[in-house]
């Protein structure tokens, strides 16, 4: 049995680079519902773009961002004009693509976690003279490590574990987009088990250990020592 | 000098409160707003600090206007210079005492100097680098008092600032509050239901009735006409001594035995007495 280790790697790449910008992405669309939009009708349809990858079938978002990603569409020709990099089947396209899957389990946690703090935390900042950004940046972040924590777990969870989104816009390319998933649905296609089998348990270990360290980090939530 | 008027259409618990409030208060003075509960009275402090807007009337500190809704002035709570003790002392439990302090302060002015001589007035530099959660909540109640102050504010707004504490922690903070404003003299106003608190803080006192002035005046008038008006002192009688003729009496927070007078009808345990002194010592 020879094994590749190719499709591992691909996947901690994708999962770590998605993982950073999320992170600030996040923690952006977070301060923008928060503090910019809130009042506004436009709150609703924000967080409904957001959640959209939680219900909606991998394969049609995955289809949508197909066709949003050709080369002769907009988005695709600007990408190719500006950066000279082609969205469809390449490991940029499925960047993008887990960016946009994955950004609900940044988002949710932290948004949910500032809107449960109290209310009087944030005045209290803008009486003593503080900005709405100094304010979320110093104040109510810090306290919520907790949940920003738990969303940096969740979307790299996520990410690795993503394949309907990867396989509709990257294909399967050898060391561009055949990451883990892709990489076991190539195996059981080719009747390669063993191969199949190898990259499941890794996947199966890693969730698991995830999903643990997460719920175990939420029963401790409370008493951490900020 | 402080001149406001508000307006403003508050939902209450028992259904809709139209607040209506207005007065001018001299510069420095000490102002306890009193009134029942849900007569929106940390509404109104709100008002004042710019975290809630009123649906009409203006806000007035010595020139300076913060709020004016005929001239669309509304200054946001950054632009006021306030300082505000809330009822939960909003401490940010990510930083320490010192932190607290020094984060209250701007870029420009963060020098050692006034964090330490407020940690002295409000004697915590011993626990400076301890997490609010650790303290107890007189401390956290003081550390909240000094970063209210510690920008050295035109207008201080304080809600509540002893109800929650026993009676010793309660002299203290009123000590400190003092030591406070002899040091960065301010208009203060004081939210309270508690005409104790009101008493041994304020010298003007603002009632609030369903909304609306009730009375406004010095201290000792207002609160010295209602005792008049009432008799005397309201106490609720605990038991009855018939063979050492006393009686225990509790008066606020606390127990006293007095001597039964001997004229009058026998009051009963559980009735409310009124009681006027007739004859007092100096210790």
């Amino acid at each position: 049995m020879e094994i590749s280790f190719s499709p591992l790697w691909l996947s901690l790449k994708l999962a770590t680079i998605t993982t950073c910008i999320l992170l600030v992405l996040g923690i952006f669309i977070v301060y923008l519902i928060h503090f910019k939009l809130k009042g506004y009708w436009l709150v609703s349809f924000v967080k409904s773009i957001v959640s959209l990858p939680l219900v909606l079938p991998p394969t049609v978002l995955g289809y949508y961002l197909l066709v949003a990603f050709n080369p002769d569409s907009i988005l695709g020709s600007l990408f190719e004009e500006l950066f000279n990099i082609q969205l469809v089947f390449s490991f940029a396209g499925i960047l993008l693509g887990s960016v946009i899957f994955s950004l609900p389990f940044i988002v949710n946690p932290i948004l949910s976690a500032v809107e449960n703090l109290p209310a009087y935390y944030e005045d209290a900042a803008y009486t003593l003279g503080k900005t709405q950004w100094q304010t979320f940046t110093k104040v109510m972040l810090p306290n919520i490590k907790s949940s920003v924590i738990v969303g940096i777990t969740m979307s790299f969870a996520h990410t690795i574990g993503e394949f309907g989104v990867i396989l509709m816009i990257g294909g399967n390319i050898p060391d561009e987009t055949r990451v883990a998933s892709i990489a076991i649905y190539n195996e059981v296609e080719m009747l390669n088990y063993d191969s199949a089998n190898f990259y499941s348990v890794i996947l199966l270990i890693f969730s698991l250990a995830v999903l643990f360290f997460v719920n175990f980090f939420n029963s401790r939530k409370n008493n951490i020592n900020l | 000098m402080l001149q406001f008027s508000f307006k403003k259409k508050l939902h209450h618990h028992s259904g809709q409160l139209q607040f209506r409030l207005s007065a001018s208060l001299p510069a420095n003075s000490v102002t306890a707003i009193m009134g029942g509960s849900g007569e929106g009275k940390t509404s109104l402090l709100k008002m004042f600090a710019g975290l809630l807007k009123p649906d009409e009337g203006y806000l007035k500190i010595n020139d300076a206007c913060w709020y004016d809704s005929v001239k669309k002035i509304n200054l946001v709570p950054q632009k006021r210079s306030i300082g505000f003790l809330f009822q939960e002392y909003a401490l940010f439990p990510n930083m320490t005492v010192k932190e607290n302090l020094t984060f209250a302060l701007s870029k420009e002015d963060r020098n050692a100097d006034i964090v330490n001589e407020l940690l002295e007035i409000i004697d915590l530099k011993a626990l400076e680098n301890i997490k609010p959660t650790h303290l107890s909540g007189g401390q956290q109640q003081r550390v909240a008092l000094a970063r209210a102050v510690i920008r050295k504010p035109k207008l201080l707004l304080l809600d509540e600032p002893l109800s929650a504490l026993d009676n010793q922690l309660r002299d203290r903070l009123q000590q400190d509050l003092k030591l406070l404003l002899a040091k960065y003299p301010t208009t203060v106003l004081i939210v309270t239901h508690d005409a104790a608190e009101a008493i041994r803080l304020a010298d003007h006192i603002i009632i609030v009735d369903e909304g609306k002035l009730k009375t406004f005046g010095k201290i000792k008038d207002v609160l010295g006409t209602n005792l008049e008006k009432n008799g005397g002192i309201d106490a609720e009688v605990i038991s009855i001594d018939s063979s050492q003729n006393t009686m225990q009496i509790l008066l606020g927070d606390s127990l006293f035995t007095i001597n039964i007078p001997s004229i009058g009808s026998l009051p009963e345990e559980g009735d409310r007495i009124k009681i006027n002194a007739d004859n007092w010592k100096l210790n």
